[in-house]
């Protein structure tokens, strides 16, 4: 205790001294804090030699191969594994890579950049007259992009009809999407084009998708029959998905009765092997039924591309 | 465990509780396959080598393993349904009872022949297109309890095949006699869809699943029944009893564990396991191996997985899909509910590999296969069957 009241004693030379400092220090820390404020807020860029160069390209490789090890082995294990995560996996590619791209520049920006609040305001202004003037689409791709990572207009696995093509969703770019026909083409369709058309997606992240085959007949009394016979072709088919409804839908035309057997595949892969077998076993169930199909002198269908 | 028996019922549908793999095991199969594939040194050696399993010695091993008496099942099938046939003004005149597939033992039928009660037997299978609607089956049974033993011989699926099993539920619809039904698990998953089956029978039954516990005492009573009354079943790898229990009686070996999740909780299934994993020692080796004493042996090896066909797996799956719902099928019957005409061209290498049974005229799902099979089903996607 003794010691204690000694030590919070203060001696009195020294306080006199540090009053002086007080007074002479401010008006020497404002003049230098100014400085380096307005030299900070001048230098856009770090100096080259305060910037790691080795840092960023390891960065960047790290986050390229990451990127690569993903875009390959969720679609690999995705293909190989239970159907049912499937499309979550596939689903998750474009995430994963969004997510480490930010991480990589939220990384290297630092280490380029002098980060305040004035060089954020440059920056952004000439960023803005560049992308104006020469990368409006290309940087309009990117944002429609990232946006289509949230609200999920197509993912990596579903199909789609974007424009005519009809396909399915192979990869999730950061400027564009890569879909694969029934025909085996390939279309890239930039993210740009969801700003102004009409995305038709037919399983919105789900494993099936409803499938349509059409049959037109000429049936004046049996068409009641014929429906049964149609749903259950539905009903019997090795492809069926037990959980959702068969439907069997009749439109009069000027050239007979237009039959529609709806129905969903357990699986989307499925879709054209489905609509296949219902298409064969439809034919027979109407043969059996003592009708025959009307054949078209022209295209009565008009959906693209074999559209399910 | 014989006090158990005698109180336990058939469960309602949808309250099957699948037994659980030991997580040890569960991360071992995951990692044993990546293992497999880095491992440069080989792992210990079991406790009695494969080379001692002499080819000429490994006889028949249902002669050590007696075929699986369903007693229990018949037992618990008489508790649930005793008191609903005393009944002459029943709630409801219809019992529907699901059971996995794979079932070679009838065995609802067995309980009906037992009981003498009226069978109704499916129509000829190659008939069931051709669209005769069946007679009248309560006018048959003069009055005596009726049962359908195997609903999914009454259909096929086919657009013209279910014509008669439609028929069959509208007569059970109106029938004013005690009835019935089972089905296998696949057939009535198809059944509810494409017959509106649901409609028409009550909520199914099942029996309870078989746990480790449950499990070894039956597979322990069947072992007596044979000729190995004082003969140990002891683990290849290890060498120990599995059938010994500690004092408090109350452990069971892991092996049972892993039989029954693998087994699926289904006696025929495991049973078929437990068979197959069952090594006969060579002559040579009749003699005591070190460490445990002279005695009759009957070695178990490891419950390896029941690998499936690689080639062609979608035609694959569409076979073993359409015999789980069919219960068993001819070629031409197998032929005409198949999409494509050359699936069934996947036939001879599932019988070559043991995941179909080919008898007589008829193919059916491995029991041994199954718990492999629906696996392999529920991972492309099929509807599967629910307990």
């Amino acid at each position: 205790m003794i010691q204690d009241n000694e030590t919070r004693v203060p001696d009195v030379n020294q306080v006199t001294n540090t009053a002086q400092e007080l007074n002479e220090k401010p008006t020497t820390d404002l003049n230098e804090g100014a400085i380096k404020a307005q030299e900070s807020a001048v230098k856009l860029i770090n100096d080259l030699q305060d910037i790691s160069f080795g840092e960023i390209a390891l960065v960047i490789a790290t986050t390229w191969i990451a990127i690569l090890v993903v875009r390959r082995v969720v679609p690999y294990l995705a293909e190989r594994g239970p159907s049912q995560i499937r499309l979550y996996l596939l689903g998750a590619v474009p995430i994963i890579r969004l997510l480490l791209m930010v991480m990589a520049i939220l990384w290297i920006f630092p280490i380029v950049f002098n980060v305040t609040f004035q060089n954020f305001l440059v920056i952004a202004g000439g960023a803005s007259v560049a992308i104006g003037f020469a990368f409006k689409d290309y940087i309009s791709s990117l944002i429609a992009g990232i946006i289509s990572i949230f609200e999920r207009p197509y993912r990596p696995g579903d199909w789609v009809e974007i424009d005519n093509d009809y396909g399915e969703v192979q990869t999730v770019g950061l400027r564009a999407i890569c879909l694969r026909t029934a025909d085996d083409d390939t279309v890239t369709v930039p993210h740009v084009r969801m700003w102004d058309n009409n995305i038709s997606n037919s399983n919105n992240g789900s494993r099936t998708l409803m499938c349509v085959a059409d049959f037109y007949v000429d049936c004046d009394q049996i068409a009641a029959t014929l429906r049964s016979a149609l749903r259950d072709v539905a009903m019997t088919s090795a492809y069926l998905e037990y959980h959702k409804p068969v439907l069997v839908i009749l439109s009069q035309k000027p050239w007979g009765t237009h039959f529609q057997v709806k129905a969903y595949p357990f699986d989307l892969r499925d879709q054209f092997a489905f609509i296949s077998d219902l298409t064969i076993r439809g034919k027979q169930a109407i043969a059996d039924c003592g009708v025959r199909e009307v054949v078209a002198t022209y295209s009565v269908d008009d959906r693209p591309n074999g559209r399910a | 465990m014989a006090a158990n028996d005698q109180t336990r019922t058939l469960i309602p549908l949808g309250t099957y509780q699948w037994p659980v793999r030991p997580t040890e095991d569960t991360v071992r199969r995951i990692a044993g396959g990546l293992w497999q594939k880095l491992r440069r040194t080989k792992s210990a050696e079991p406790f009695i080598s494969d080379d001692a399993f002499q080819d000429e010695n490994r006889k028949s091993p249902d002669q050590r393993v007696a075929s699986p008496a369903t007693g229990d099942l018949l037992r618990e099938i008489d508790t649930t349904l005793s008191q609903w046939i005393s009944n002459q003004e029943p709630a409801s005149w219809l019992r529907l009872i699901v059971l996995p597939p794979c079932d070679q033992n009838n065995l609802v039928r067995s309980w009906a022949v037992n009981n003498n009660y009226f069978i109704a037997e499916p129509p000829p299978r190659d008939s069931l297109t051709q669209g005769n609607s069946i007679q009248a089956i309560s006018g048959k049974a003069n009055g005596r309890l009726i049962v359908v033993p195997q609903l999914e011989c009454w259909f096929l699926r086919h657009r013209n095949g279910l014509k008669q099993v439609r028929c069959l539920l509208s007569e059970l619809a109106a029938v004013q006699q005690h009835c019935v039904v089972s089905c296998n698990s696949w057939a009535w998953t198809l059944l509810k869809k494409a017959a509106n089956a649901e409609a028409v029978l009550p909520t199914g039954l099942t029996f309870e699943s078989f746990q480790a516990t449950r499990l070894r005492d039956w597979l322990f009573e069947q072992t007596l029944k044979t000729d190995n009354a004082g003969c140990k079943f002891r683990l290849a790898k290890s060498g120990e009893d599995l059938f010994e229990r500690t004092k408090d009686r109350q452990t069971t070996h892991p092996f049972f564990k892993k039989l029954a999740a693998q087994s699926l909780g289904i006696p025929w299934v495991a049973w078929h396991l437990w068979r197959q994993s069952i090594r006969l020692e060579s002559l040579q080796h009749d003699k005591a191996e070190p460490g445990i004493p002279a005695e009759k042996t009957v070695w178990l090896t490891s419950l390896d997985d029941f690998p499936l066909p690689t080639s062609n797996i979608d035609s694959v799956h569409l076979i073993l899909h359409a015999l789980l719902i069919h219960g068993c099928l001819t070629t031409n019957q197998l032929a005409s509910v198949l999409p494509n005409d050359n699936d069934i061209e996947a036939l001879p290498a599932l019988v070559k590999n043991g995941c179909v049974i080919h008898e007589e005229a008829n193919y059916r799902c491995s029991p041994a296969a199954y718990p492999t099979i629906r696996s392999a089903l529920n991972d492309a996607g099929y509807p599967t069957d629910q307990l």
